[in-house]
């Protein structure tokens, strides 16, 4: 089943002489529970993608339909609504709520919802992701490697239809990238999200079900593998 | 370096409204150190000028001196300028006028022209004299030399007797005893006579030139040499007598004592001081930010070799292109200020300053390049002292921290409070806001304190002027009415009350009677009053003796005034019987304390009883009994309170032995009979003082009595409330005014006061002002009223830039957070409501220390000025403290909403 569908998605930045394509005229659209791995070099618009496919920037012109709704047909608090609860959104820099603990920053999707946090599903995330004994830690405190799986876990935390993963590893060390990835493809087998990760790392994305190849703004390959 | 200076160019475009903002503030703090500086100046000129239009333009003078003198004087290299006035001699002027005799000795003073050009001989007509046959009349010697039918005006001819010696007064001088006689052509007459320690002898009464060609006596020389060189030609005796004009000399800083020059100088820096603080804290800010901002930008240029002093550099030069744009329009914007206020208020201003009303003389605005240059230099160290501390911060900062960008939040050590109390009642947002203020605390401290600093000034100039209006508003017209006119006529009274700036108006008719009124009969608040009145103003009069003053108001503005305090007008306007209403006391006591400052209290008490029904009132007129006993014409010359008792003063037109007709007053005792219904007159001897035993008549009191109807606690329109402690109010009807003698007034309030008084003095009425104090004092409240909150409005906008600056950087600098918080779905509305939140704190931790802060230095102002703080400045704590909320929480969201139009990811990628 279709879970998302891009229609002839563009981003331009400039004006006139200035003008750059980052996207240009992309289409796709992608099953639930696909691992999706798109690759391209440096400035291909690949972050660009994911950035409008998560709700955090908009395109120039196309459409981004999530379970059959048109994401950026709705206004901005319908849109922030959807960033909290139909994706999740890692990034290579983190990105943590300096004066959030570990807890808050992981339920800070839910707390927002204003719903009570599921202990239960917490628990489990924190199990998962090896944070255990640094529920009250604030970001500063923590290493690379665990912020990444502390913005994983608030990914994670609201159950989104789809996680969208920028460069996941590109910060860490190869044995936190090999962690880290191993909860991505965990979370996907096991609770069944679509998982869509930018990486330049060839290894991580043999990993993928799909790779899709993004260069100056088109897509130059889209290639099945599992 | 061409690099340093181009990045901070650069730094400075991008960073346009912070930019912006910082040239403001510099201009604004250049501008009133200007404004600071040029008042100073303008207000010494104006003093100089004053002292010099009344005194004259020199430092030293010299009296009784000798051609020798005057040569030691002309000699000396000290002198810039000399004027002198040789007294050729002394005229006798003895006339008898109006049964006066006047006997004056005037002296004849030839003035050369540095004396006409240095002296205020104050020329009214005419010219002065320009050879020694002319001569200057002081304008009332004119007036003498007619009475001794002398010629005395302009044009003509006066010859004078001349004596080398004053004969008249007993007043030795040197000089021969020769009279000659001298022509002289009266050329001007002079409004000014300037006497001097010797008193008796005037200076210019009569004034002639000095051309060389007539003797001389003695002189008076005026020395002006270079300030500093003044206290030494003083002392180098030239003549037996001399002094130093030092009033003059202080406002150039010479003086041996504390003079108005330091006053000026010491408010100034106080004032400037004061400004300092303010702009330091504000500039300071703005380079603080730069830094922040820069941060990056300083890590890669110390990583690509740029020294620690070239880094330092880029923020001085910041420093630099901010103040040569924002202090020369600073300077040129504090002039102008100061020139326009001054044209605004000098109306107002010359009135209240002497110099101004006797000389013509206007307070304006005088450019001073010294007060320029200072406040200039001023403002440059404010800028170089602001930029100092940030630009050596900037060089501490580790490249590679500097690179990596990572947030400087401050984590407290015992860590973030949960707030989960917050969170419960107020939702998330508020919680995420206490975690930030939390942990931004001392990012906001400049902003707290510049918002407390405001809200301190703010107050303590609302305090200020709140305390002048009422000390003003106490000494200066508190009636409801502004002129009290005297009317012989209806045709009068129609005619005043046609003039359209009229705008109300009542006729009254005023009778003063006595009256002995039980002690029972007052109310007990009044008597509480009248024994303070009495213990401070140490009274021996019982409370018992009180002056009655009936005041008979016209029936329609009466009984518009009845049904308003909710009284039946038929029963209280019966012209044979009326009812009189009687207002309460309102007195203002200054009661002396132990420490000998003074407590003002105000006293509004009803004065008698409910149950007082009637009042019994000495008789009006004379008792037959009297005037038959005093023979002659008898006048009745009025009753006053003495010692408690009524005294009638009688004038008594005799006719002596002669035919002359002789006034002779009478005092006649009224005293009550223990009946309580009758008063016997007893009169006094005027010689011995002696009073009769017997009383010369005694009269009932069923004719003067008065029925009290009810108290009430306002005044009709046209009743004075101003009154003496031992007064009392009645007002009855004017229809019962039947057997009054006096003269009624029309009593006047008015739309247009300058019109309306033109047209009374036009009119020859014969009428009272009681609005010209009130003018004059509304004036003077004015003109304070616009410095101090001119300079509290500028001192505020100074403190509101600096809370623009802070609170919109910090907010810039956290834009990321913002975008992450937006990215993991954060509405705006939220976004709002958690910023909403957080000014509530920093508001509210201004208002912490503001509020106690703004009324311990009012209370020590108002102390120092010797009064009390009696009740809280709450409108002057309720605007700033608004004005406090107003400006953080635009602040705010201005700088939010720049930062909700960006995506999410743009606002993430602030590193891009």
């Amino acid at each position: 089943m279709e879970i998302l569908k891009v229609e002839h998605l563009s981003k331009i930045y400039g004006t006139q002489d200035n003008q750059v394509r980052a996207l240009d005229d992309i289409s796709f659209s992608v099953e639930n529970g696909q691992f999706v791995a798109i690759i391209g070099p440096s400035g291909s618009g690949k972050s660009t993608l994911l950035h409008i496919l998560g709700g955090v920037d908009r395109p120039s012109t196309g459409k981004v339909y999530l379970n059959g709704q048109d994401v950026f047909a709705q206004n901005e608090d319908q849109l922030a609504i959807f960033r909290r609860r139909q994706v999740g959104l890692i990034y290579q820099f983190y990105n943590l709520i300096p004066v959030l603990n570990v807890t808050e920053n992981i339920t800070l999707p839910v707390q927002l919802d204003g719903r009570t946090v599921n202990q239960e599903h917490l628990g489990e995330l924190l199990d998962t992701l090896n944070l255990r004994g640094r529920e009250k830690h604030l970001p500063n405190q923590l290493s690379g490697g665990q912020q990444q799986r502390v913005s994983i876990g608030r990914a994670l935390m609201n159950n989104p239809a789809v996680v969208l993963a920028d460069e996941p590893t590109g910060n860490l060390d190869s044995k936190n990238s090999q962690e880290i990835m191993e909860m991505l493809k965990q979370s996907n087998r096991r609770y069944g999200q679509t998982l869509i990760v930018i990486t330049h790392d060839e290894s991580i994305a043999l990993q993928a079900d799909r790779i899709i190849a993004i260069e100056d703004g088109h897509i130059v390959k889209d290639e099945v593998i599992r | 370096m061409k690099i340093i200076r181009s990045l901070t160019w650069q730094n400075m475009k991008n960073s346009r409204s912070r930019t912006i903002v910082t040239i403001l503030g510099i201009i604004l703090s250049a501008a009133m150190f200007t404004a600071v500086t040029t008042m100073g100046v303008s207000f010494r000129e104006y003093m100089m000028e004053s002292e010099i239009a009344q005194y004259g333009d020199y430092f030293v003078r010299f009296d009784y001196g000798t051609q020798k003198d005057l040569q030691g004087l002309q000699a000396s290299d000290k002198i810039t300028k000399l004027g002198s006035i040789k007294t050729l001699g002394y005229t006798n002027i003895r006339f008898e006028s109006d049964g006066w005799d006047v006997d004056d000795t005037l002296l004849i003073g030839a003035a050369d022209q540095a004396f006409f050009e240095m002296m205020p001989v104050g020329l009214e007509e005419g010219r002065l004299p320009e050879n020694g046959s002319e001569l200057a009349v002081a304008g009332e010697f004119r007036d003498y030399l007619q009475a001794m039918d002398l010629p005395h005006e302009i044009g003509q001819q006066v010859t004078l007797s001349i004596a080398g010696r004053c004969d008249t007064k007993g007043f030795e001088l040197p000089g021969s005893d020769a009279v000659r006689e001298k022509t002289y052509t009266i050329v001007g007459i002079t409004g000014y006579r300037q006497y001097f320690e010797d008193g008796q002898l005037s200076m210019s009464s009569l004034l002639t030139f000095d051309d060389g060609s007539e003797p001389w006596l003695w002189g008076r020389f005026f020395a002006k040499t270079a300030p500093r060189a003044a206290y030494a030609l003083a002392e180098e005796g030239h003549a037996p007598s001399c002094s130093v004009n030092e009033n003059l000399l202080e406002f150039y800083g010479i003086t041996k004592y504390t003079s108005m020059n330091d006053l000026i100088v010491t408010f100034a820096a106080i004032l400037i001081g004061i400004i300092m603080v303010g702009s330091v804290s504000l500039i300071y800010n703005a380079f603080s930010i730069s830094v922040s901002e820069r941060t990056k930008q300083f890590g890669l240029l110390s990583s690509v070799g740029a020294t620690r002093k070239q880094i330092r550099q880029s923020v001085f030069t910041e420093a630099m292109y901010l103040g040569l744009v924002g202090i020369p329009l600073g300077i040129f914007s504090g002039y102008m200020g100061i020139a326009v206020t001054l044209k605004v208020t000098h109306g107002m201003i010359d009135d209240l300053l002497l110099g101004a009303v006797e000389n013509g003389l206007i307070l304006k605005a005088v450019p001073s390049i010294p007060a320029f240059a200072a406040a200039g230099v001023v403002a440059l160290v404010t800028v170089l002292i602001s930029a100092w501390i940030p630009a050596y911060r900037a060089t501490r900062i580790p490249p590679i921290s500097a690179i990596r960008q990572t947030q400087e939040y401050k984590i407290p050590k015992r860590g973030i409070r949960a707030g989960a109390m917050v969170q419960k009642v107020f939702g998330l947002p508020s919680a995420l806001a206490r975690k930030y203020y939390t942990v931004n605390k001392r990012k906001y401290r400049a902003t707290v304190i510049s918002l407390t600093i405001s809200m301190v000034l703010f107050v303590i100039a609302g305090t200020f002027v709140q305390q002048l209006t009422d000390t003003a508003q106490e000494q200066s017209n508190v009636e409801n009415f502004d002129f009290r006119i005297q009317v012989d006529s209806q045709e009068q009274i129609d005619q005043l009350r046609s003039h359209p700036a009229v705008k109300d108006s009542a006729v009254v008719v005023s009778d003063w009677k006595a009256a002995f009124i039980s002690e029972a009969d007052f109310t007990e608040n009044y008597k509480a009053a009248w024994e303070l009145i009495r213990e401070n103003y140490n009274i021996d009069v019982p409370i018992e003796s009180k002056r009655v003053k009936l005041e008979y108001l016209e029936d329609s503005v009466l009984r518009s005034f009845l049904k308003a305090q909710g009284l039946d007008p038929e029963l209280y306007l019966d012209a044979d019987d009326p009812l009189a209403i009687v207002p309460d006391a309102q007195l203002t006591l200054y009661l002396e304390q132990e420490n000998g400052s003074t407590d003002r209290k105000r006293f509004r008490e009803q004065i008698l009883k409910n149950s007082v029904e009637e009042l019994a009132l000495l008789p009006a007129g004379i008792p037959t009994g009297v005037i038959r006993k005093l023979g002659g014409a008898v006048y009745d010359r009025g009753i006053a309170m003495v010692n408690g008792v009524p005294v009638l003063t009688v004038m008594v037109q005799e006719e002596l032995e002669n035919g002359d007709l002789e006034d002779r007053c009478y005092d006649i005792l009224v005293k009550p009979l223990e009946d309580g219904k009758h008063f016997a007159y007893y009169i006094s001897d005027p010689e011995t003082g002696k009073v009769e035993q017997e009383p010369a008549d005694v009269v009932s009191v069923e004719h003067s009595r008065v029925r009290i109807g009810a108290a009430v606690q306002e005044f009709p329109m046209g009743i004075a409330k101003n009154a003496d402690y031992d007064m009392i109010t009645v007002i009855l009807p004017l229809s019962a005014a039947k057997f009054n003698q006096q003269q009624p007034c029309l009593m006047v309030s008015v739309t247009n006061y300058e019109e309306f008084l033109a047209f009374l003095e036009k009119g020859a009425f014969s009428f009272a002002d009681y609005l010209a104090s009130q003018i004059q004092y509304r004036d003077y409240i004015t003109i304070i009223r616009i410095f101090s909150y001119g300079f509290i409005i500028l001192i505020s906008l100074i403190c509101v830039c600096n809370v623009f600056n802070t609170i919109s950087t910090n907010i810039s600098l956290r834009r990321k957070d913002f975008g992450m918080l937006r990215s993991v779905g954060m509405k705006n509305g939220e976004i709002n409501r958690m910023m909403a939140f957080e000014c509530l704190q920093y508001g509210i931790k201004a208002l912490l220390w503001g509020i106690p802060l703004s009324i311990l230095t009012s209370a020590m102002l108002l102390a120092f000025t010797g009064e009390r703080m009696t009740q809280l400045p709450v409108w002057s704590l309720g605007i700033a403290s608004c004005g406090i909320f107003v400006t953080v929480f635009i602040t705010m969201f201005y700088a939010v909403s720049k930062i909700r139009k960006q995506n999410p990811i743009e606002a993430i990628r602030t590193d891009g």
